[in-house]
């Protein structure tokens, strides 16, 4: 039999166990087919939030195929486009390979050991003004080395993630409503409810998989509801049974609409208030925690929201209104609510997080698989290792913050640091970071040296012509960036350092529906490039040689690890895989997880599974045993009776139903600049496209960002289909090919533009406007106006 | 050396009315591996060149009368004939 033959008979095989899977929706018995020469291997996918495990075939040292795991329970089989081929994201002919020093106007290789000292010496020249900005594609290892690294080694809290630009607001909703962050169902509400609410969502583009396994159910036959609720027509609408044209800034006016028809015809459910819930307002000035408000003050707040007023303020019809309220007032239906950067990327988006939780609270729509409010994510860790880990600027691992003293203790007690050593002020979270950074020292400006893993702030930021930009062209700033790729961050840095990528180390990750999932290095990374991890771990070794902070009380170095009574110097390259530290670390930072009820499991139980959810609980067998349903005692080993929010800010067990009323978006189209322009991702690409812009068949299939026009809009401005049109805001412009009537239909007078095309840098233009409590900026709303190029 | 082959596999969700004729349409393209459709479900691999003829497969594939969706479940890359 040739080689080949047995290829086609094992990748049948994969085809055929995919198929039983999606056909019974359940684990077929079949094993997966031996392939001769190709050892396979789990590991989640690199991209988004979703947590698709793929299966990782590597021969003589390399990735050769990728299949869809059908083990695993998130995925069951299947990939999307960009996941099957996630194996190529590794061998792009640019990967960078050598660290590079700025020299004038061109970049010249250096050593790892000159590479190190420069940043330690940028560091220990003013530890106050050395900040890291990290990412939600960090592991959870390596945003747990990052935090340690800033809080208990330098003493500072000048350390935040990207997650801050895409999901801060949910942090915030999340903790408003329950105390404690982070969904309380998971992805099997899917399997389980009769409506599926899309707020603001595309899932058939961002979470490909997640979606057909709704459309797969009705694939076999069942009903499912979907509405779609969104200021443009998408992939997902296409799906949807009922389509709802949202007007920008729409939003909050229609949950309180929906809000306030269902205490009008009473029916939201009583009981399930009564008994589990608390109602709240904004404070003044205003607070995450706000003030208690009464029932009675709640109804009274809620009574502008007519449907025909909300119909003004949010364009969707009255009758589409009470049809929602319809929706929710029935107890016989399931409802799942999802939604991602639609409602989070808004400067009123912790309210709007708290309005849609509300309304789930209101309507009893919460405790039973397929009633849930679930929020999702991005990037493949930014719950694992930025909400949970805590490289947010004012968090400390595990739930806790820096601003309470005894959250402070309690850290540098198990990182045995002196008392004292973490500061309360919280550092500056991600706009305010950059801000100051592309700010003269002289006026303010007490950011001096940046370190960036793992992502792309110089495409990412909002209105980065203001806060990228400057910081490069001031005397004393300087920008080191970690990463796998050459990008617009890159090519503006001072100092670039070559990464490892995925299974060209070891990793642990944690998904949209709190479930951390663990893998192993499969391949050798490229050239020179090195795991984040240990650039991290080399540079607070070096500020210890230079006596730098780092150590602890004993004035050991902090990151020591011993083996069988000897140190392992893990700081040195060609010792760090000796032992495994993202083990080391893993059950290190798991001992900060129960505080909040978020326990995980030892690193061991991960090795075998595809993910567990937390709180993962030690059963009387020794076995671990994961949580699908939070705060509901028939799946949650934590929760007394049948409903327990053991978070609750009012400490009564009670979630908080929040009113928030309906206000003025930061910038509103106007003579000058008539558009509204809302940015986004699409299907073919992952973020700012450093790695699918370098998979052949995902450029081809979307080489290039573009601007998606009305049609109307085009013919007015004499635009036509494929034309370059400048768009321009009162911050900035950018070139863009016309797509006119195209993938998503925009209504007249608004535009859309993703961000994944270097080359096309559409957060020139965007806000920088931010939500009071999260910090997150808004992408979805500001002013443009279009001409011909 | 020799052609680079590119083996995916797919699951072919069919039409419940009219899956014996997408199945026979299947079987007339040479690139095409069958395996055995249960519950409206039918396994198969492609076998192309690159990965851009994959597309093109897959996407013809998916407009074959009595095909109502493919999923694309695995591939193998950098498998050339000469080492087989």
């Amino acid at each position: 039999v040739r080689r080949r033959e047995l290829i086609r008979a094992s990748a049948l095989a994969a085809a055929t166990f995919a198929a039983e899977r999606l056909a019974r929706a359940a684990k077929p018995s079949l094993p997966m087919a031996a392939e001769p020469g190709v050892a396979w291997s789990k590991a989640p996918c690199r991209f988004c939030g979703t947590g698709c495990h793929v299966q990782v075939g590597v021969s003589e040292g390399k990735v050769v195929a990728v299949a869809g795991d059908p083990q695993a329970e998130v995925n069951r089989g299947l990939l999307c486009v960009k996941g099957y081929h996630v194996g190529l994201a590794l061998y792009g002919s640019d990967r960078l390979t050598k660290p590079l020093l700025r020299e004038g106007d061109r970049f010249v290789p250096i050593s790892w050991e000159k590479a190190i000292a420069i940043i330690a010496d940028r560091a220990a020249q003013d530890p106050k003004g050395f900040a890291i900005y990290g990412s939600g594609q960090w592991t959870i290892p390596e945003g747990y080395a990052a935090s340690k690294l800033m809080r208990a080694g330098l003493g500072s809290n000048h350390i935040d993630a990207n997650a801050r630009l895409c999901m801060a607001s949910a942090v915030t909703g999340f903790l408003a409503t329950y105390g404690v962050d982070e969904p309380a169902g998971c992805y099997d509400d899917l399997d389980a409810c009769d409506v599926l609410i899309l707020w603001g969502n595309n899932p058939a583009e961002m979470h490909p998989v997640l979606f057909s396994r709704v459309l797969d159910r009705r694939a076999r036959g069942q009903e499912v509801l979907i509405v779609d609720i969104a200021t443009r027509a998408t992939r997902s609408s296409e799906f949807a049974q009922r389509r709802l044209q949202l007007s920008p800034n729409g939003d909050l006016a229609l949950a309180n609409g929906i809000a306030h028809l269902l205490l009008e015809r009473g029916s939201y459910d009583a009981a399930f208030v009564e008994r589990h819930c608390a109602f709240r307002a904004d404070s003044d000035p205003p607070t995450l925690e706000g003030r208690p408000i009464s029932f009675d003050e709640y109804r009274k707040s809620l009574a502008p929201y007519t449907p025909e007023r909300v119909q003004e303020w949010s364009g969707v019809p009255a009758d589409e209104i009470r049809f929602l309220a319809d929706l929710f007032g029935s107890r016989d239906r399931r409802i799942v609510s999802l939604w991602c950067m639609g409602v989070n990327q808004h400067t009123q988006g912790t309210a709007m997080n708290t309005l849609i939780h509300g309304l789930h609270l209101l309507s009893g729509h919460f405790g039973r698989p397929g009633d849930a409010p679930t929020s999702l994510t991005g990037q493949p860790s930014a719950c694992g290792t930025v909400r949970e880990v805590g490289t947010l600027c004012h968090a400390l691992p595990g739930g806790r913050v820096v601003a309470k003293e005894s959250h402070r203790y309690d850290a540098e007690d198990r990182w045995n640091v002196k008392r004292g050593t973490i500061p309360a002020k919280p550092g500056h979270h991600t706009v305010e970071m950059w801000r100051r950074f592309s700010t003269p020292a002289s006026q303010g400006g007490d950011i001096h040296t940046i370190w960036v893993q793992a992502t792309n702030p110089a495409q990412t930021l909002p209105n980065s012509t203001a806060l990228f930009d400057p910081s490069r062209k001031l005397e004393g700033k300087f920008l080191i960036v970690s990463d796998v790729y050459p990008t617009a961050t890159t090519r503006a840095a001072d100092l670039v350092l070559p990464s490892a990528m995925w299974v060209e180390k070891n990793g642990v990750v944690g998904n949209s529906e709190r479930r951390t999932q663990q893998w192993f290095k499969m391949v050798a990374p490229p050239g020179d490039a090195r795991d984040d991890c240990w650039q991290l771990i080399a540079v607070a070794r070096a500020l210890y040689d230079r006596n730098v902070g780092m150590r602890d009380r004993q004035g050991r170095f902090i990151f020591a690890v011993e083996r069988d009574g000897e140190e392992i110097p893990i700081h040195d390259w060609k010792r760090y895989y000796d032992v495994n530290v993202d083990q080391r670390l893993f059950d290190e930072y798991r001992a900060f997880t129960p505080f909040k009820h978020k326990d995980l499991a030892p690193y061991r139980e991960y090795v075998a599974a595809r993910g567990l959810r937390w709180p993962v609980v030690q059963q009387k067998d020794g076995s671990w045993r994961e949580t699908k349903f939070r705060f509901a005692s028939f799946d949650d080993p934590y929760a007394k009776g049948s409903i327990d929010f053991y978070h609750s800010p009012t400490h009564d067990g009670r979630a908080q139903i929040w009113f928030r009323p309906h206000g003025e978006a930061p910038e509103r189209p106007d003579a000058d600049y008539p558009f509204w322009l809302c940015t986004g991702r699409v299907l073919e690409h992952w973020h700012s496209g450093t790695m699918t812009m370098r998979v052949p068949p995902l450029w081809r299939a979307m080489p290039r960002a573009y601007v998606e026009m009305h049609a109307l809009d085009a013919r007015r401005l004499g635009v036509r289909d494929g034309d370059e049109v400048w768009l321009e805001s009162r911050r900035g412009a950018v070139q863009l090919p016309a797509w006119i009537d195209g993938r998503g239909c925009p209504p007249a007078g608004s535009v859309f533009v993703p961000f994944f095309d270097e080359r096309r840098l559409i957060n020139r233009v965007t806000l920088d406007a931010v939500d009071p409590f999260s910090k997150q900026p808004d992408y979805k709303k500001c002013a443009v106006r279009i001409r011909r190029a | 050396m020799g052609a680079r082959v590119v083996t995916t596999a797919l699951v072919v969700t069919l039409a419940r009315e009219t899956a014996p004729e997408a199945v026979a349409a299947l079987v007339r393209e040479s690139r095409v591996t069958l395996g055995s459709a249960a519950h409206g479900r039918l396994p198969l691999v492609i076998e192309t060149h690159d990965e851009e003829e994959a597309e093109e497969l897959v996407r013809a594939i998916g407009e074959v009368a009595g095909v109502a969706h493919v999923d694309v479940v695995r591939i193998d890359f950098f498998t050339d004939e000469e080492t087989w």
